[in-house]
């Protein structure tokens, strides 16, 4: 009787054995090779000031989002710890305060900014340092369209599209437009803004009459006499991108002097405020969620697995209903989140920075609302964007962004390669 | 220009006049008695706006008629200046009086971030907002422009603090005991003057003007941490063109930037920025002292 050696088959029995008892007791989410401790998220808004009411519903959204996915493993089982910075000052404040928190906290990703003066100062730092960094809110179409990035993406539609989605609205409302108006803040937001929104109605409408053209400080808080120009102007359509507090002020101080009766008025962060003024924004005024996919009414969040948990575990968090600004933190962290796992399947390991960055070019993520598409040659972000007209709610004690329309980003943001100036004297009906 | 146009541009030019001329009168009368530039008074200009809202909307919610919000806005501000006034002049400044302005101009400062964060630490960083007082007094027309009856109200309250001040300085035995303790401290204490309750005092009076103008300027904006500092660096242009120290300055100052500024949104909507500070820059060029400042001796 030959002589069975059993050694091999004892090997391969205890391997199989200990393979299925590792897979039994080790998590889902075992980390990748090479996987640190933790990711490090520095998320930088604006928390004091009148910009607060923006800056802290991207913080609720990040936090929110940050706690869910730590809850359920982080990203392939590596947690995500946020450095939470405030925003408020200065742009060479905020380039310090950049550089601290790559080079003393070590921070892995940086994440956030709503001022355009602030990303327009921070992109060429990100670049320098290497450092991923992932603009949430900030609306100027020059940061995309004027610099070459490598470490800094966009995760959202520029003002081109607030300023285009609203040109189209205001025609569909008014097709026989024969005058606009703007008041705008005097610096990239404010110009920028007006100069995309007055260059689509003119291509869109041709002969149409620009009767006045205002300029404040940034968050300025007097308006009176903006509003006596714009009430002496008889303007058919307002055109404003007042935001945060300075918006609310600006309601309120338009309200009882008839604007809102005289002209359609079109804000352009208008959804974001809604909640804030309550019961004194007037009916009839086109808002806009800047060009944003999602309002916490659209989609439905019953039709929605996506939208009604993030609405309701928002509303549970903040006691309000998430704005464009906390879409836009879900949208920012969303596609980080993504682009990870996209470059840890792609490398089988722990990702270094550059393999992110490939992963993030191309990448499309889904957020409560649809899909976000990032551009891979310029790092622009492109998705839907919604407006409506404003209708009080008894319900909700605040006014609705009611008689909503989708446009697609393809028809509301310009291609690669073409500058926003020049794209909207290209736009058609 | 036609006067339906001209008309417009002198009750917005009126309207931010009155604004300004609350804050910078309580800069300047201030600077005029105790020789400081406050810079901590746009803090207590914001701590008015904070407390006022707070109070009505408080007193609001437990069912007060409105139209007694206005006594609240008043309140809520003798509240902030009583309490601000005091305690700042008696427990930080009174330590360096004659010390070098450098000092004077830190001390103040750091007094405005401290109150700064105690307005976040008390009231959060989210903004308030309460509209009733506002709203409740309806609109009127002015050349077909439709302003609200509040902004009367602004200008009246900026106008009786101003006429008050006046009296206060030149009709009344105080004002006489300010101004002897202005033209020299040492005789005034020689006199039996107690200067440093007439220091106190003054320094409330500041206080106050600074806290009513925030509590009234509050129910037309929404109020959050900084919302001051626009309009009190535009106090600071103010008091620069009429003359630091001087109430009648103010007064100027205050119109010559509420019109300027009105003028340039109406016509030149481009300048309306600059038009200000280009004021400022002719006047200190051709009179360092302000339109109404005197030129100070060389005292060595």
């Amino acid at each position: 009787m030959p002589k069975i050696n059993l050694l091999p088959g004892l090997f391969l029995s205890i391997l199989a054995v200990g393979t299925w008892l590792g897979a039994m007791v080790l998590p889902v989410n075992a980390a990748p090779p090479g996987a640190p401790a933790e990711l490090k998220v520095a998320f930088v808004d604006f928390l004091s000031g009148p910009a607060a009411i923006f800056g802290t519903s991207g913080r609720y959204a990040t936090e929110w989002l940050v706690d869910k996915w730590n809850k359920e493993g982080g990203i392939k089982g590596v947690p995500l710890k946020l450095v939470i910075l405030d925003e408020a000052g200065t742009p060479a404040k905020n380039v310090t305060e950049f550089r601290r928190l790559v080079m003393e906290e070590k921070v892995n990703v940086v994440l956030g900014f709503t001022s355009s003066a602030n990303a327009l100062a921070i992109a060429p730092v990100a670049e320098e340092l290497k450092t991923l960094t992932l603009i949430h809110v900030a609306g100027t179409n020059r940061l995309t369209e004027d610099h070459k990035l490598h470490y800094t993406f966009r995760t959202s539609n520029h003002q081109a599209a607030d300023s285009v989605l609203l040109a189209r609205y205001v025609l569909k409302l008014k097709p026989n437009l024969k005058s606009i108006a703007g008041a705008n803040e005097d610096y990239a937001w404010g110009r920028d803004s007006w100069e995309a929104f007055m260059g689509a109605i003119k291509t869109l409408q041709p002969g149409v009459e620009v009767k006045a053209e205002l300029w404040t400080k940034i968050q300025a808080g007097e308006y009176s006499a903006e509003i006596s120009k714009l009430l002496a102007a008889r303007a058919d359509v307002v055109h404003s991108s007042f935001w945060g507090g300075g918006l609310v002020t600006f309601i309120k101080q338009a309200l009882p002097r008839g604007l809102f009766k005289q002209s359609l008025v079109a804000l352009s962060t208008g959804a974001q405020v809604d909640q804030f003024v309550g019961k004194d924004m007037p009916d009839g005024v086109v808002l806009c969620p800047r060009a944003t996919g999602a309002y916490f009414l659209d989609p439905e969040p019953e039709k929605d697995p996506l939208q009604k948990e993030f609405v309701e575990g928002y509303h549970k968090k903040v006691g309000r209903y998430p704005d464009y600004v906390s879409y836009r933190g879900y949208q920012a962290i969303g596609g980080m989140k993504a682009a990870y796992e996209k470059a840890i399947a792609q490398t089988g390991r722990w990702p270094t920075t550059e393999e992110v960055i490939k992963a993030f070019k191309g990448l499309t993520w889904r957020v409560p609302g649809g899909d976000i598409h990032m551009r891979a040659e310029d790092h622009q972000a492109i998705h839907d964007g919604l407006v409506g007209i404003t209708k009080m709610s008894k319900k909700y004690g605040f006014a609705l962004m009611e008689k909503r329309e989708r446009f697609p980003g393809e028809q509301i943001m310009p291609p690669v390669g073409m500058k926003t100036p020049d794209w909207v004297k290209t736009l058609k009906k | 220009m036609d006067i339906g146009l001209l008309t417009i541009i002198i009750f917005d030019g009126l309207n931010y006049a009155a604004v300004l001329f609350l804050i910078a009168v309580g800069l300047t009368f201030v600077y005029g008695v105790l020789r400081i530039l406050n810079i901590s008074h746009g803090a207590i200009y914001g701590l008015g706006a904070y407390m006022a809202t707070w109070l009505t909307i408080l007193l609001l919610n437990k069912g007060l008629p409105p139209y007694l919000s206005y006594f609240v806005l008043l309140t809520g501000a003798i509240i902030i200046g009583l309490i601000t006034g005091p305690s700042i002049e008696r427990l930080c400044l009174r330590r360096i009086y004659g010390s070098d302005i450098h000092i004077q101009l830190l001390l103040t400062f750091s007094i405005l971030l401290i109150l700064d964060d105690a307005m976040k630490l008390i009231w959060g960083v989210e903004p308030m907002f309460m509209s009733e007082p506002y709203f409740l007094l309806g609109q009127f027309s002015v050349g077909g422009i439709i302003y609200p009856r509040y902004t009367f109200l602004l200008i009246g309250v900026s106008a009786s603090f101003g006429v008050f001040l006046v009296w206060l300085v030149r009709g009344t035995r105080f004002g006489k005991l300010v101004v002897s303790v202005i033209q020299d401290r040492e005789i005034s204490v020689a006199m039996g003057i107690n200067v440093g309750l007439i220091y106190t005092a003054a320094f409330t009076m500041g206080a106050l003007s600074a806290a009513i103008g925030g509590a009234f300027i509050a129910p037309t904006i929404s109020v959050a941490p900084g919302f001051a500092a626009e309009v009190v660096v535009m106090s600071f242009a103010v008091v620069a063109i009429g003359g630091l120290g001087n109430l009648e300055g103010a007064a100027l100052g205050s119109l010559i930037v509420g019109l300027a500024r009105a003028l340039a949104i109406h016509l030149v909507a481009e300048l309306e920025l600059a038009v200000i500070y280009l004021i400022m820059v002719l006047v200190l060029a051709f009179r360092p002292q302000g339109l109404f400042g005197a030129v100070e001796e060389r005292r060595i």
